[in-house]
Parts: C-alpha cells; sequence; structure tokens
C-alpha cells in the first residue's frame, strides 16, 4: 500500500534523520538567521537561526508522538466503553451511553483550551487530554459492533458449551470487531496531529524552543511574506503525515472488511490512491 | 409532536448541568487559584491575602460558589478577571461574528458538499467519482490554520483582492454584514472547506443508495423526466443521511472557529475563548466553554428536529 511505504518513510526519517543532522533542534545562531536553504543547512534557517532540517524531525518526533500516544489513550477508553457497553446492556449501557454523549457535546478544542489554560501545556498533558476527549466516536462504532456480534451463532454457541462471559467476550467478540478498531484507531492518529498542529500553532499545544510542526508553522507564518518556506516546510509535513494516515485507514478498511465494500459500492480504485 | 420536543428539551437540562459541574470541577483543580492571577502573592501580608480572596468569594464553600458563578454568568454578574467586563456581554458581543461567519460556511459546504457527491454518485468508479474521493481525503488532511495562511498570502498579500482581517463593525461592537463581505469571503470559505468534503462523502453514498433503489426504477420506468426523479424520489430519499452528517459536522463550527477567528483577526467567540486561554482568564473560559456545550446541545436538537422534516416515519415517535 502506497500509504503505508509513504508513513514508513515518514517515520524512518523522524526516527533515524536527527542522528544525521549535526545540529541540535534548538541551537541558535543569531548571526545565521532566516538563511535560505544551503549546503550546510539543507532546508534554511529560521528566525533565531536554527536550522530547519533539525527542528522538522524533531518537531515530527513530538507531533507523531502526541498523536499516537493520544491515539492509544483514545483507543484504551474507546473499546473498555463500548465493549463493555455493547456486550453488557441494561443499565451499565445506559450509563456508559449517557457518560459517552456527555463527552461528545463539549467541543473538544474548547475543552482543551479550559483544561490546557489551567493546567499548562505540557506533553503528557497534551496526550491525555486530547485522547481522553477523542474515544467516543469510536466508542459508539464498538458498541454497535458488539452489538451485532453479540447474537451471532458462534456467541451462542460458545456460551451453550459453558465459556465464561469474560472468555466469549474477548475470544469472540472482541476479535470479531478488530478490524473497525484499527481503522478508527488509524484515522485517529492522522486527526489527533492535527489537533495537536492547531493548539501548538495557538501557543496552547507544544511550548517553544520544543519543536511541533505546528509552532513551527506559526513561527513561520511571522515571515511568510519574505521567508514563506518557513511556513510551508512544516505544513507540508502535517498535510504528507495526515493523508498518509486516512489513506492508510481507508486502504485498510477495504482490506479487513470487504463487506462494507460491497454495501457501499464504494470503487477499490478510489482508496488506494 | 410539542409533547415529544419538551421531553427532548427536558432530557438536555441535566446533561448541560453535567457539562458545567466538569467544567467548575477542572477550574478548580487548576493549580493556584485565581488571586494569585490578579496580584503576586509574594507581595501581599496574609491579611491582604483574605481580603483578596474574600472579594473574589474564594472564601466561600465549593456549592455555593458554583451556584453563585452559574447564576454570575446569567445575569451578567461573573466578569472577565482582565476587562471586568461582564462575561455573558463579552460572548454576546463576539456572537453575532461566529454566528455570522460559522452559518455562512455551513450553507456553502452543504450546499457545494451535496452538490459534489450528488454528482459524482451519477457513475460510481467513474473519474469524478474518483477524483472526489481524492480531493476528499486531501481536503480533511490539510490543518485549518494552513489552509488560511496559504488563501492569506494568494489572496491578501499576493493578489491583494481581499483584505486580510477584520469586519466593519456598526458602532462598538457588532457587526455590519454588508460592508464586512469582502472580509468574510476567506473565513467562510476556510469554515466551509473540510465541512464540504465530510458532506461531499456522506452525500455521495447517499445517494448513491437511493438510486438504485426499486421506486427510482419505477419511476424511471414510468417516464418521469430524469429532473424530476433526482429531485422528487433520489433527494428526498437521500435527504435523512444529509441532514445526519450535517448535523454531525455543525458542532465543529466552533471548533474551527477558535483557529479561523485567530488568524483572520475577528472578534468572535473562538478568538475570545483562547485570548483568555493564553491569559488564564478563567471567568471567561468557563463561560465560552459552557456556551460551546449549550450550542452543541441546541445544534443536536435542530438536527432530530429536522429528521422530522426529512422523514415522516421519524416525526411519528
Amino acid at each position: 500500500m502506497p500509504a503505508a511505504a509513504l508513513l514508513g518513510v515518514v517515520a524512518l526519517l523522524v526516527l533515524i534523520g536527527p542522528f544525521a543532522v549535526p545540529y541540535a533542534p534548538e541551537a541558535q545562531s543569531i548571526a545565521e538567521r532566516l538563511r535560505p536553504p544551503t549546503p550546510a543547512h539543507p532546508l534554511g534557517t529560521d528566525g533565531f537561526g536554527r536550522d530547519v532540517l533539525a527542528r522538522l524531525l524533531a518537531g515530527g518526533r513530538v507531533s507523531l508522538a502526541v498523536g499516537l500516544l493520544s491515539m492509544a489513550v483514545a483507543v484504551s477508553v474507546g473499546v473498555l466503553v463500548g465493549a463493555l457497553s455493547g456486550y453488557a446492556g441494561g443499565a451499565a449501557d445506559a450509563a456508559l451511553m449517557r457518560l459517552t454523549e456527555l463527552v461528545m457535546v463539549f467541543p473538544t478544542f474548547f475543552l482543551i483550551i479550559l483544561v490546557v489554560a489551567s493546567f499548562g501545556g505540557s506533553l503528557p498533558l497534551l496526550v491525555l487530554v486530547i485522547g481522553l476527549t477523542s474515544w467516543p466516536v469510536g466508542a459508539r462504532i464498538l458498541r454497535g459492533e458488539v452489538l451485532r456480534t453479540r447474537e451471532r451463532d458462534f456467541v451462542t454457541a460458545a456460551r451453550a458449551i459453558g465459556a465464561t462471559e469474560a472468555r466469549i467476550l474477548v475470544r469472540h467478540v472482541l476479535v470479531n470487531v478488530v478490524a473497525v478498531v484499527i481503522v478508527s484507531a488509524t484515522i485517529r492518529v492522522g486527526t489527533n496531529i492535527l489537533i495537536e498542529a492547531g493548539l501548538s500553532y495557538l501557543g496552547l499545544g507544544v511550548q517553544p524552543p520544543l519543536a511541533s510542526w505546528g509552532n513551527m508553522v506559526a513561527d513561520g507564518a511571522r515571515v511568510i511574506r519574505t521567508d514563506w518556506w518557513l511556513t510551508l516546510i512544516p505544513a507540508v509535513a502535517i498535510f504528507v503525515t495526515v493523508l498518509g494516515f486516512n489513506l492508510l485507514g481507508e486502504g485498510l478498511r477495504d482490506l479487513l472488511d470487504p463487506r462494507e465494500e460491497r454495501a457501499r459500492r464504494v470503487p477499490p480504485q478510489a482508496s488506494a490512491a | 409532536m410539542s409533547r415529544y420536543w419538551l421531553g427532548r428539551v427536558a432530557q438536555s437540562i441535566p446533561m448541560l448541568v453535567a457539562v458545567s459541574l466538569a467544567v467548575f470541577v477542572v477550574l478548580q483543580l487548576a493549580p493556584g487559584d485565581p488571586s494569585t492571577l490578579l496580584a503576586d502573592p509574594a507581595y501581599l501580608d496574609d491579611r491582604q491575602r483574605a481580603e483578596l480572596r474574600a472579594s473574589l468569594g474564594l472564601d466561600e464553600p465549593l456549592p455555593v460558589q458554583y451556584v453563585r458563578t452559574m447564576g454570575g454568568i446569567l445575569d451578567g454578574s461573573l466578569r472577565s478577571f482582565r476587562t471586568k467586563e461582564p462575561t455573558i456581554a463579552m460572548l454576546g458581543d463576539a456572537l453575532p461574528v461566529t454566528a455570522t461567519v460559522g452559518l455562512l460556511g455551513l450553507g456553502v459546504a452543504t450546499l457545494a458538499g451535496v452538490a459534489l457527491g450528488a454528482y459524482a454518485a451519477r457513475q460510481p468508479g467513474g473519474r469524478i467519482d474518483r477524483a472526489l474521493s481524492i480531493a476528499v481525503v486531501s481536503a480533511i488532511s490539510i490543518p485549518t490554520f494552513v489552509l488560511s495562511l496559504l488563501l492569506l498570502r494568494v489572496f491578501a498579500e499576493g493578489l491583494r483582492v481581499l483584505p486580510a482581517t477584520g469586519i466593519r463593525p456598526i458602532g462598538s461592537s457588532g457587526i455590519d454584514p454588508i460592508a464586512s463581505i469582502p472580509h468574510l469571503v476567506l473565513p467562510v470559505l476556510v469554515t466551509a472547506f473540510p465541512l464540504a468534503a465530510i458532506i461531499a462523502r456522506y452525500s455521495r453514498d447517499a445517494v448513491r443508495e437511493a438510486l438504485v433503489a426499486e421506486h427510482v426504477r419505477t419511476a424511471e420506468g414510468k417516464g418521469l423526466r430524469p429532473g424530476t426523479v433526482q429531485r422528487r424520489h433520489v433527494l428526498r430519499n437521500a435527504l435523512v443521511p444529509i441532514v445526519s452528517v450535517v448535523g454531525t459536522v455543525a458542532p465543529l463550527l466552533l471548533g474551527g472557529s477558535v483557529i479561523v477567528e485567530s488568524i483572520f483577526g475577528l472578534p468572535g467567540v473562538g478568538r475570545i475563548a483562547v485570548a483568555a486561554a493564553l491569559q488564564r482568564d478563567f471567568p471567561v473560559v468557563m463561560t465560552t466553554t459552557l456556551f460551546a456545550a449549550v450550542l452543541v446541545i441546541f445544534a443536536n436538537l435542530v438536527t432530530d428536529i429536522a429528521y422530522g422534516y426529512a422523514d415522516p416515519r421519524i416525526r411519528l415517535r
């Protein structure tokens, strides 16, 4: 899949790249500020004379880490709530669904602004708050899938031969809905990278001098009239990475769930781009 | 019918209480108390510190503080730490700006999205359909602030055909919609862009599903004109999923307003919220967050009502 290859390249660059660049991402050199690309600085330098390539790679680590970790938080909570809610039913289902609605009613951005304003913008907090506000959609989808799977014959068969409820839930129900979880988790990474970038752009996310793609765009935007590439470079990095996760998610959906493909008559080429 | 809607409205009240409690708790958990933001405690003696806290009502029990704060939002006695203005008045001044941009954006997005989706649905797998599907994924991968900066650089600074920021106000506050049109073009486009993409995708699927339905074949078979079939039989049936997706994306408007208003210098709710957050102006943050939640609950209610119009079967329930 081209999307997987694209993300592989991004991941490799971000993991290994920083070792190949001879500058620290925070090292300033006022004498060399706002240099266009040269052999010494392949992507030029920013307003503080920091190497743009070094910051781009370091910022990528931060953006990807926040995106992936907050996805992990969101998926953990979402699977827990969605699976319990769909499988248990009754009062537990009703209570969990009210909780889900409550989180959904908060416009994510405003809730994050509230929390960041109260506690400051540290990385672990950013991961937690993005993760803890982004699980309801996934939980609802999963609940629907679990509800449907719970009634299938092989679940009844498992119950008939005396399997425990926990075993049925994990071994028979969850394994059958894992495709839905993987697809929504993949797309969630891209969405969360966008949220982090937006917050960092506004000055509410990753705090300088630590680089993230979002605050690099904000730095670049101050000199966009003359040194427009300082905005363009991190912007392209965000776009390519998020696009990669969105395409990968769609590709996985077609791959893992052929039923849906037929039902919705989505042509296979449509998502292979 | 009216009984049903009364019930729906009543259901949202516990939700509002829960949201306001959550906001209140987050602010209580925040390190330091608001009095330390007004004056550095190091320069005050114990008595002055206690007086300051008492003047802000911070010495009272939490339930009393909660009720007073919520009442204070409504009667205007809750004021910004910075400007001393009632928070509800700040919200009132900002709302027309956010509402204008948001509703215009949603309108443009719905028209463009449904038109594109319906057009692509005519030939699934065709060139237009594939182009739309690529465009949709790309559109939702572009951060709002990048799109804003790009359009600003090209249309306001490069070509100089549109103003970069601001609006034309009437008097000290408010918005003059006619004189502001050039100022609103870019913010509305940026707001509409990602929503149009999402609406287009769902409209395409909805129209596609309606197109292959039996009754559409019957309508074609009995010789109705293609335009009539499209309007009365296809779009009418595709309306429920379209209403549903428009209702789902409407709350996203508010999140988008935060970035759009900051970049285009529009004095709306989103910009107030960001400015207040950066200055730790808690009464304003609290008011805007609560307002945002109220708006989402309201949007859900409107969506439910719209379902009834789109599909009479839903009305009966």
